[in-house]
């Protein structure tokens, strides 16, 4: 786990030299203070800041993820490729970029945990649909997430009549692990949610 | 003898020859009034350290600039820490003390998540399991980032 930490504290535990956030040294925040903008630190109000849109959003007002080493990757950009072939999720159309909009796909590894921007920012879970308790909780037109679904139309459309969370949805859109359904669904779930 | 245990049995500050007794607390015969007892604060240490000894390191700064040497360097729980720049020690991976022997050192891990170094103070600030993020694949999956081996 010890080279993640370096990503963004750098790694002298004993030599700030490589502090770049003022003139006076007296913390081992690294890179960390290239990011920092206007958040405030263990801040304990997910709503109220960035850190995760000022390293991986370029469109975030106070985004400076251009001068990380390697540069973090950005959440709209397509052409990212992933090593072990998981297709990008495009993270553009949401109505906000702030912690706690990360938080509801990301905050899967955060229970247990005060829910700060400290503790937050150290355990970032992979993406979920929404903590695949109710599809349409984010999916349905007005909700949080991208792609909206409209889930009056859904009902009435190929999709089940009587729609049963998250089950029906998780048959095309995400089950992977189901060759049948993964080879039938891949290309169209991907672009439904443009419909 | 105001701490018989410590006192009759107390380490050189390293195994090396330099520094010894009286690099610290002068020469002169047991009861001379040129023996004194240097005052330990975060100047003291870097006195020595801060351009490196022989082939040490330089340590220009403690810890997050406030820690002291030995909330790391020594076990609290050891005698000697009622002498604390006496019988270095080297906090360990796994939350135990060497002395003289950097064995498997202690990493950011070791104290941030794990809280095994000096846990009675509580120095460090603690954070949850590291996950940035929960795929194993994470620091590789979209670039070179981190591989977490060193």
């Amino acid at each position: 786990m010890i080279t993640a930490c370096y990503y963004c504290h750098k790694t002298e535990l004993h030599n700030l030299s490589n502090y770049t956030g003022g003139a006076v040294a007296t913390n081992l925040f690294g890179n960390v203070t290239l990011v920092k903008g206007s958040n405030i630190y263990k801040n304990p109000d997910l709503s109220s800041s960035t850190w995760c849109a000022n390293c991986h959003y370029g469109a975030a007002a106070e985004y400076n993820g251009l001068n990380l080493t390697p540069i973090p990757p950005e959440i709209t950009d397509s052409s990212l490729v992933a090593s072990d072939g998981t297709p990008f999720f495009n993270h553009s159309g949401f109505d906000n970029y702030n912690d706690s909009q990360c938080r509801s796909c990301h905050g899967g590894a955060l229970p247990g945990f005060a829910e700060t921007t400290l503790n937050f920012s150290h355990s970032v879970s992979e993406g979920v649909s929404g903590g695949g308790t109710d599809c349409a909780l984010c999916h349905d037109t007005g909700g949080t997430a991208p792609r909206p679904i409209n889930f009056s139309s859904f009902k009435e459309a190929v999709h089940p009549a009587n729609y049963k969370k998250p089950r029906d949805c998780s048959l095309c859109h995400v089950e992977k692990q189901v060759p049948f359904f993964n080879a039938m669904f891949r290309i169209p779930t991907r672009y439904c949610g443009f419909m | 003898m105001q701490k018989p245990d410590l006192s009759s049995s107390i380490p050189n500050h390293t195994d090396a020859a330099f520094p010894g007794c009286g690099s610290c607390h002068g020469t002169g015969f047991i009861h001379n009034s040129t023996l004194s007892v240097p005052a330990l604060d975060n100047d003291f240490c870097p006195d020595c350290h801060a351009f490196g000894i022989g082939s040490a390191r330089p340590i220009p700064v403690t810890h997050n600039s406030t820690m002291n040497c030995w909330n790391c360097h020594q076990d609290p729980g050891g005698l000697v820490y009622q002498a604390p720049a006496h019988g270095m020690m080297y906090p360990q991976e796994n939350g135990s003390y060497l002395r003289f022997n950097k064995g498997i050192p202690a990493n950011c891990v070791t104290c941030h998540v794990n809280n095994l170094v000096n846990t009675s103070a509580n120095l460090g600030t603690i954070v949850p399991p590291l996950n940035h993020s929960t795929d194993p694949q994470s620091g590789r999956k979209w670039g070179s980032y981190w591989d977490n081996t060193s």
